[in-house]
């Protein structure tokens, strides 16, 4: 059973665990291992961006973890040792689990679009491009994809970037049906990133 | 004993509660099963992990969808190759690329993609453009599916293969095949919760992606009186479903978003830059056809076949000032 849940991971990140809670809040993120430190780790990330804090951090989960799993003072040691212990501790959790977090967001942040207003209309306001428009036209082109064709990896990276972007917007704004997979954007996270 | 009588009552309850689930959901037609296969993806609580293929590459991704208070949200994790995530809210989606330092973050409405195409067309509509057929029942990720199998009546769409949860009518298995019925790329769950504790998605995601939403950009009021372009004909079956507008570097973007309430093609129109996509371009079972037309480029996007992208980029033209 966990000893520590979202709330007082978040808690104790905004500052709002009372001092006498301090110590056994930490010390129960800590007993929780990996999960609850990811979890720290992903709140800690998303308060450092929404502050645009964001900064290259170098990934080094695996020997802060291993670290934290070498290291047995950190699950019982004694109270008073315990008190200057816990800074570093909790510095050191904070490295692994920011980092660990690190390895699933991006380091740098970019936008390589800013966001605009969006005027979204459904198809009945817009007489334009209409059903009755549908006419048996001449089939287009040759429908094959061969090997040279390219695939999105053989673009250069700026068009293969507006074009991931083209495509998750496809899918978001195209609503679903569950055809493809119970939710969208499972391309740009499979093949994508090959 | 009381008390075991109404634990035993219980138990007999919920028993017939789930057959009679089975039963029904053993009755429906393909179509009814579709309708309620789209309302479970984005009205279910469920978490679990599947494996995608397309080709010859096999990948591995954990998934979680939550319903907060009517709002959806969503988290999408590679496990194999490059690390990639999805986090999806009402307000925006974020994908991020670690190993490109990619970070695309869109904003959107709530219930921008919280509709289902299908809700435009009704099952005579369908079966003009495909023949749908129930099969054998199968196993998947351990539990009993319904399988629909949709073939494409020609080859302006993609046909799929359903694997639909026979309790949740949520999809747990799924594949696309050409107009040859080869395999173009199929997913299925190895393991899947639908019930107990969902893992929740932090609360302060939303927040992250607004505050990451940058600067916007203004877009002039008469661009929004009408669409600036039109097709002087599409391809049969396809409706138009959304129409928007986006504010980029070069100017406005145009987006259309045409569906025959299966498959959806994405029509986007902006002032040409250097770098235009030009020629077909394939990633998984999704494709791109780019064409300049009148000094704008056109992209079309979406899973279909290319001859379909095509007709769109041959027919697309400028509406009349």
């Amino acid at each position: 059973m966990n000893k520590i849940d979202g709330e007082s991971i978040s808690a104790l990140l905004d500052g709002e665990v009372p001092q006498e809670a301090h110590r056994r809040t930490v010390s129960n993120l800590l007993e929780d291992g990996k999960p609850a430190l990811d979890t720290y780790g992903r709140y800690r990330l998303i308060g450092d961006l929404m502050r645009d804090e964001s900064a290259r951090i170098v990934s080094v989960a695996d020997a802060v973890h291993t670290a934290l799993r070498d290291e047995p003072t950190i699950m019982a040691p004694p109270a008073r040792q315990r008190a200057r212990w816990m800074r570093p501790a909790a510095g050191l959790a904070v490295a692994a689990s920011v980092a660990a977090a690190a390895v699933m967001v991006a380091p740098r942040l970019i936008e390589p679009e800013p966001l605009a207003p969006q005027s979204v209309a459904m198809a009945p306001s817009l007489p334009v491009v209409s059903p009755q428009l549908v006419a048996a036209g001449p089939a287009a082109g040759d429908g094959s994809v061969g090997a040279g064709a390219g695939r999105w990896q053989a673009l250069d990276p700026d068009l293969e970037d507006r074009l991931n972007r083209l495509v998750i917007e496809h899918h978001e704004f195209g609503g679903r049906t569950g055809v493809n997979g119970p939710v969208p954007h499972i391309g740009f996270v499979s093949y994508g990133a090959r | 004993m009381v008390h075991a009588e109404v634990r035993w009552g219980g138990l007999v309850a919920a028993v017939l509660l789930g057959s009679s689930v089975t039963v029904a959901a053993d009755d429906l037609s393909p179509m009814q099963l579709l309708d309620r296969m789209s309302d479970a993806v984005r009205q279910r609580d469920y978490e679990g992990h599947f494996v995608v293929q397309a080709g010859d590459h096999l990948d591995a991704l954990y998934l979680v969808h939550r319903v907060d208070g009517g709002a959806e949200k969503e988290r999408l994790v590679s496990l194999t190759g490059k690390e990639r995530e999805v986090i999806r809210s009402e307000e925006a989606v974020a994908c991020l690329a670690p190993e490109r330092d990619q970070h695309i973050n869109v904003r959107r409405r709530a219930g921008d993609s919280s509709f289902s195409p299908l809700r435009a067309v009704n099952a005579s509509q369908l079966s003009e453009f495909y023949r749908m057929a129930l099969l054998e029942p199968e196993r998947v990720a351990g539990r009993d599916t319904l399988q629909v199998l949709i073939e494409p009546k020609d080859d302006l769409r993609f046909g799929y293969r359903l694997f639909i949860d026979s309790v949740t009518s949520l999809p747990l298995r799924t594949v696309m095949f050409d107009e040859r019925g080869n395999t173009l790329s199929q997913m299925m769950f190895v393991e899947l919760k639908t019930e107990g504790s969902i893992t929740p998605i932090e609360r302060d995601i939303s927040a992250m992606q607004r505050a990451r939403a940058g600067e916007e950009r203004a877009i002039p009021d008469e661009r929004l009186a009408q669409p600036g372009w039109s097709f002087s004909s599409l391809p049969p079956g396809y409706q138009l479903h959304v129409h928007r507008w986006r504010g980029v570097a070069e100017g406005v973007r145009e987006h259309f978003i045409f569906s025959d309430g299966l498959a959806n093609v994405s029509v986007y129109v902006q002032p040409a830059r250097g770098d235009a996509l030009k020629g077909v371009k394939k990633l998984g079972a999704a494709r791109a056809v780019g064409r300049l037309v009148a000094n704008h480029e056109v992209i079309v996007v979406g899973e279909v076949p290319v001859k379909t992208l095509q007709w769109f980029t041959q027919h697309i033209q400028a509406t009349a000032p």
